[in-house]
């Protein structure tokens, strides 16, 4: 008994040192990185601080922050990712345009639906079989991209074209112009504004629906993995599968909902973006499954799962658009900035994993 | 009691051979089918061009193949091979122009394209060297490294390539890269392509087979730790795969590029990418997806069977879209197949022997 | 009673203040050990006595410990896998290491397969893969070509050894060789190892069990703290002087028995099978008993407990709890239902060591600690005080990292958190596997108590004085089938019950 309590007194003290150094740098990494940036963003343009210049960075980055809080689910789930997110963005979209000559709430409740579906699936082959979630969801955003490309010939869907070829490609278009041949004669030009629009919709100040709606996805978000029982699971299913199955927790179903979090978030995020792109097509939301990794690593959310939330993820997602806005100030071009953010993501991830191993604990 | 083991284990071996060469048993219904319905299939012309759509599959999953056996996944091929096809194409018009252009005459023509194929190799191996050192020396997930390395590339080979496709300023290799040694029927398929994709698959397959190097590569990919305690460099194993795969990877696009005078930033990106062919080529070819089996050659033929099945269905006049989710389709049914059996393996894991055969026999009297 | 030769040329391996400092903790501490050619020296000590670090460091996993090494009297720095091998060591693991889908000959010779002109000699491979297999007299059992996933146990192990063997080493280190053998397996690999001692090989023998290291070592050197306490002749020591070194204080009534009440049937299964693991096992549990369950490695104990506990499937058979029939169909439903199952794998599924020990403790509760689909942990604040106390957790620090705390106290953790869920029956499998001697008295005396406030408990345990002080009953388990009942009237001692876990029909007093 003696024995014991020293030597564990021993291994406590030596790791609390270490250890709450290393979950300030994880948890507040992100804003002090933040910090960094603002001193150069004011060195780069006297621009920077203005708030439309802020405006401007928030909303370029709400499509990116709805789809990091869903994969942040399935990061904190231990799963490493969720390749499937472009498809599912792109399957809302068309499918919340096939919809929207319902109106706008159909338009979105199909796409959700949707996203609920193919999560699902995703959900029951990674949590049941225990494949492999990175290996599964590109082969399933595989499956998704050719379901998509062989049902509209390759094609773009644009929410105002009603001709009758329309009717006759399409993801469900042929089927409900066959159980509802009305649909045809809807006349589509008001429909199609008011889907164009909800991109373009401004709340007081300028703040666009599109930040407001990231923000309400967020702090949910946050509630449901930090403070609700389903979270709670989730912490001990993903820190570590085997131990939260011992636990009387449905593991399987615990993960089973992680991803389908994730496709119902990419689903909400494919139909902003094919309002903002004012087409649906299988390639708008391709480097969001990326971008949303990366945003959640910067956010100090651990590759193996059961630590850190979306405060850091928020941070990440913010710090993402910052590092965009200035290399834009400093004139750097697009494919060049998607060179330096692969590298700022090799080298954060390489980090963390570093750190986390110098320390004895798993490694990503 | 000892006969009935022994029995019951020679049934499993004979399974597993069949599960071994699977892909042979594949390769020959899949033939026998496309026979069945449309011979013409065969003809020497279609397969010619069935195996040249295969060769640039065939020489990536060289490298790809030797990265899942030591237990990992290099899922940024498809920025390497575009690395590779624009940096050729680019850097031999840049050496053109300094050796003098077309007044160079065959001399500078031939540095050029040397030099040209050594950047782009360069490259390749450069990118599998990074690639390597974060998996394992670092020790970050491979993943993760490779889908970071997936967009630095990509990132780097628009920039390189401001976004357009390059062509080489001259057709001189082009003839020459996919030219039939031969003229005989069915033997035209001996391009100088073809040759370096058959060689580079048996020198790699030989190295698996035959060299203490490839046993202790399986046992790296099939047991980490135990190799180290073997004394296997497990570091330098995996890093090589990395760099071979790089290399691999590289050589395909390049060779590609030439093959088409012309190297787009983006190959594969709007159709089939070739990491989804050759991701689902080297499972379906037998490479344990955990690592520690998996054969070079199984991963080309299984290529072929896939290629065949494309072609197909094109000569049935399906449409470019339906051969994209063909190839979603097999790829999900490979990894769903592959990890439902490994799933069925673990229900019956701890298995006592002993009751197995009582086990059957009450399940009988039910 | 201590050897204090200085003369290092008589031992074949001879480590001198050797040290190992990892972040924070001394794990070996100016350790000597010294191993004579021809002897078998068991290495003993309780977890995190520093008997792992001082094997990895033979083994040439550390590059960075102070101290020095002399194997055959030549001084030696063992700082690779590789270095350690060449001097002459060889290594046998808990935990075998086998690359399940390579074969036989690919494991035995791994690193080190033979080439002829740069080649592979695949001939070769096969023969010395045959001459290696006759040291352990497998040859003719084991084809060299076999997968090693179509390998049982028990020849693995032998493989394992023979591997070891084949590089004729002058040090051998076996880690806890007999931990999944059965009683046969491990006479076979008693005579084994004599023969190996025979040849001159020095015999480096780590064990928990004293049993074993009296029946099979010449010499015993004890570890605490990661300090050296002594090295006696084993003939010369009884088995309370070892638990005393080991310990470090003496232990007054080990285990004591108190009084209580055993009340009515609360669980009772009939029937219960679940094909390939367990068949037909009929038995009852009653309120406030402690029912101990034996039987060999591989009988069956641990899948009973999974069936039992909801987390494997009952084909056929029937399950009363108070009288009421259900049907175990998962975990979760068994839980709430008031059936725990604690796991003998704390590592890997028992504790999630990355988490704190509060979230651990709570894992198993978070329903109970929810209102409205929000869980609010500080409802659980008074429980997980009071099991604290209880166990006597130490740091009372319960937001620290599960991994940071000691093998005793994690496991008291995982006791906590199964008793947090309030269970009428609470089946321990393995309660006190890998503990220190405090904690395990500890723990017996939790067990105890719960049993007297009315908790049913299931004892599995591979641990014969844990099974006949805690049990009222026992039940015995051969082959996958319960074979009868032990009862306390009858006298329980070790001996009967490992009698009566081999299958020694008198030992028992129903036979089912």
């Amino acid at each position: 008994m003696s024995s014991d309590n020293s030597a564990s007194v021993v291994t406590l003290k030596s790791n609390t040192g270490k250890v709450s150094f290393n979950t300030i740098a994880n948890r507040f990494g992100v804003f002090l990185m933040i910090a960094v940036l603002l001193v150069v963003g004011a060195f780069a343009s006297p621009r920077f601080f203005s708030g439309a210049n802020w405006l401007n960075i928030l909303s370029a980055v709400s499509i990116l922050g709805m789809v990091a809080v869903g994969v942040s689910f399935v990061i904190y789930c231990g799963k490493y990712g969720d390749m499937s997110v472009p498809m599912v963005m792109a399957l809302s979209g068309v499918i919340s345009v096939e919809f929207m000559r319902y109106g706008i709430v159909p338009s979105f409740l199909g796409a959700v639906a949707v996203g609920a579906v193919i999560g699902l699936i995703n959900g029951i082959v990674i949590g049941k079989l225990k494949v492999n979630a990175i290996i599964w969801t590109l082969a399933m955003n595989f499956i998704l991209e050719g379901l998509i490309r062989w049902s509209y010939h390759g094609t773009q869907i644009y929410p105002d074209m009603a001709t009758a070829v329309t009717y006759k490609t399409g993801f469900l278009l042929p089927l409900m112009a066959k159980l509802d041949p009305n649909i045809m004669n809807i006349d589509l030009t008001m429909r199609a504004e008011n889907f164009n629009a909800l991109a373009q919709t401004y709340f007081a100040g300028g703040i666009p629906l599109m930040l407001v709606v990231m923000v309400i996805i967020m702090i949910i978000g946050y509630f449901i993995q930090s403070k609700s029982s389903y979270g709670n699971k989730l912490k001990v299913v993903g820190s570590n599968y085997d131990v939260g199955n011992m636990s009387g927790i449905r593991a399987t179903t615990i993960v089973m909902l992680a991803f389908m979090i994730s496709s119902i978030c990419a689903s909400f995020a494919g139909v902003f973006i094919t309002s903002v792109n004012k087409v649906g097509a299988f390639y708008v939301g391709a480097g969001y499954d990326f971008q949303a990794v990366t945003a959640i690593i910067l956010g100090g959310m651990s590759l193996s799962g059961g630590r850190g939330n979306i405060i850091g993820v928020a941070g990440g997602v913010i710090m993402l658009g910052l590092i965009t806005n200035i290399l834009n100030l400093f004139g750097v071009g697009t494919f060049t900035q998607k060179m330096i953010s692969g590298a700022i993501f090799i080298v954060v991830v390489a980090v963390n994993a570093n750190s986390l191993r110098k320390l004895g604990k798993d490694d990503a | 009691m000892r006969d009935k083991n022994l029995n019951s284990k020679l049934k499993n071996n004979f399974g597993a051979k069949a599960n071994d060469s699977r892909i042979y048993i594949f390769l020959v219904i899949v033939f026998v089918i496309i026979a069945a319905i449309y011979p013409a299939f065969f003809t020497s012309g279609s397969i010619k061009a069935l195996v040249s759509t295969s060769l640039i599959y065939i020489i990536v999953g060289v490298g790809f193949t030797y990265v899942m056996i030591g237990g990992n996944f290099d899922l940024s091929i498809g920025s390497i091979i575009n690395a590779g096809a624009v940096v050729t194409m680019g850097e031999f018009n840049r050496f053109y122009k300094i050796f003098g252009g077309v007044e160079g005459g065959d001399s500078a023509l031939i540095k050029a394209w040397i030099l040209a194929f050594a950047c782009a190799i360069g490259v390749g191996l450069l990118i599998g060297f990074v690639n390597g050192f974060l998996v394992a020396k670092v020790k970050v997930h491979s993943f993760i490294v490779t889908i970071g390395m997936l967009t630095t590339v990509a990132g780097f080979v628009y920039t390189y390539s401001h976004g357009n496709s390059i062509s080489a300023n001259t057709y001189s290799l082009v003839d020459v890269i996919d030219k039939s040694f031969v003229k005989i029927p069915y033997l035209e398929v001996f391009t100088p392509r073809f040759v370096i994709a058959i060689i580079l698959v048996v020198v790699f397959e030989f190295i698996l087979l035959k060299t203490k190097w490839g046993y202790d590569l399986f046992m790296v990919g099939s047991n980490k730790e135990s190799s180290f305690f073997a004394g296997i460099n497990t570091v330098k194993k995996v890093w090589i795969t990395f760099i071979i795969s790089g290399f691999t990877a590289a050589l395909g696009g390049s060779l590609f590029a030439v093959s088409m005078n012309a190297a787009v930033p983006n190959f594969g990106e709007r159709g089939i990418a070739p990491l989804m062919f050759v991701l689902a080529a080297t499972i379906i070819g037998g490479t344990a997806m955990l690592g520690g089996s998996g054969s070079v050659v199984k991963t080309a033929v299984a290529t072929i069977v896939i290629q065949s099945i494309f072609s197909f269905l094109i000569s049935m006049g399906m449409g470019f879209d339906a051969q994209v989710l063909a190839a979603g389709v097999v790829l999900g049914a490979v990894v769903f197949f592959e990890s439902f059996s490994v799933y069925r393996q673990g229900l019956k894991e701890g298995e006592r022997p002993a009751l197995v055969l009582e086990a059957e026999q009450l399940r009988l009297k039910k | 009673m201590a050897d204090q030769e200085t003369d290092k040329s008589q031992f074949m391996l001879d480590m001198r203040g050797v040290s190992k400092q990892f972040p924070g903790t001394l794990a070996v501490d100016k350790v000597d050990f010294q191993v004579k050619a021809g002897e078998v020296h068991a290495l003993m000590g309780e977890n995190g006595a520093g008997k792992s670090t001082l094997m990895k460091m033979l083994a040439g996993a550390f590059g960075d410990y102070t101290g020095d090494v002399y194997i055959a009297g030549e001084a030696i720095r063992l700082s690779t896998p590789n270095t350690a091998k060449q001097a002459g060591v060889a290594m046998i693991y808990q935990e075998l290491t086998i690359a399940y889908n390579r074969s036989v000959q690919e494991n035995i010779f791994a690193g080190n397969i033979p080439t002829k002109h740069r080649l592979v000699d695949k001939a070769a491979l096969r023969r010395m893969t045959i001459d290696t297999l006759k040291l352990v007299k497998l040859d003719g059992k084991v084809d060299p070509a076999t997968p090693m996933k179509n390998i049982s146990q028990h020849e693995s192990q032998l493989i394992e050894i023979a591997k070891a063997l084949k590089d004729e080493p002058k040090v051998l280190v076996m880690d806890e060789p007999t931990s999944a053998l059965t009683n046969d397996e491990v006479e076979t690999m008693y005579s084994l190892i004599r023969e190996v001692k025979a040849k001159g090989i020095a015999i480096v023998y780590i064990s928990h069990h004293l049993q074993e290291v009296f029946e099979i070592a010449d010499r015993v050197t004890v570890l605490r703290d990661g300090k050296r306490i002594n090295t006696c002749n084993v003939k010369d020591v009884t088995k309370e002087q070892l638990v005393e070194m080991m310990v470090g204080e003496k232990l007054a009534d080990f285990y004591k028995r108190t009084n209580k009440e055993i009340g009515d049937v609360i669980l009772e299964v009939e029937n219960l099978t679940h094909y390939g693991f367990v068949h037909g096992a009929s038995f009852h549990l009653r309120k406030g008993e402690i029912l101990g369950l034996t039987g060999l490695a591989g009988s069956g104990r641990t899948e009973l407990g999974r069936v039992l506990g909801g987390i494997d499937p009952m084909n056929v058979g029937t399950y009363k709890l108070e009288g009421e029939s259900i049907k175990p169909k998962d975990m979760n439903y068994m839980v709430r239902k008031g059936v725990a199952y604690l796991t003998e794998n704390r590592k890997k599924e028992g504790l999630s060591l990355r988490l704190s020990a509060q979230d651990n403790v709570f894992s198993a509760i978070i329903p109970q600690l929810s209102r409205g689909g929000f869980t609010f942990p500080g409802r659980g604040t008074k429980t997980i005080n009071d099991l604290y106390e209880a166990l006597h957790v130490v740091p009372n620090d319960k937001k620290i990292t599960v991994s940071n705390l000691s093998g005793g106290n994690q496991q008291k953790v995982l006791l906590a958190k199964w008793m947090a869920t309030k269970p009428k029956v609470l089946i321990l499998d393995e309660p006190t596997r890998g503990v220190d001697v405090g904690a395990k008295k500890l723990i017996h005396d939790v067990i105890e108590s719960l049993a007297a406030e009315g908790v049913s408990v299931l004892l599995i345990s591979s641990d014969l004085p844990e099974l006949v002080q805690l049990s009222d009953r026992i039940l015995v388990l051969q082959n996958g089938h319960l074979i009868g009942e032990m009862n306390k009237e009858d006298g329980f001692s070790d001996k009967k019950v490992l009698l009566a876990a081999n299958g020694e029909r008198s030992a028992l007093s129903v036979e089912f």
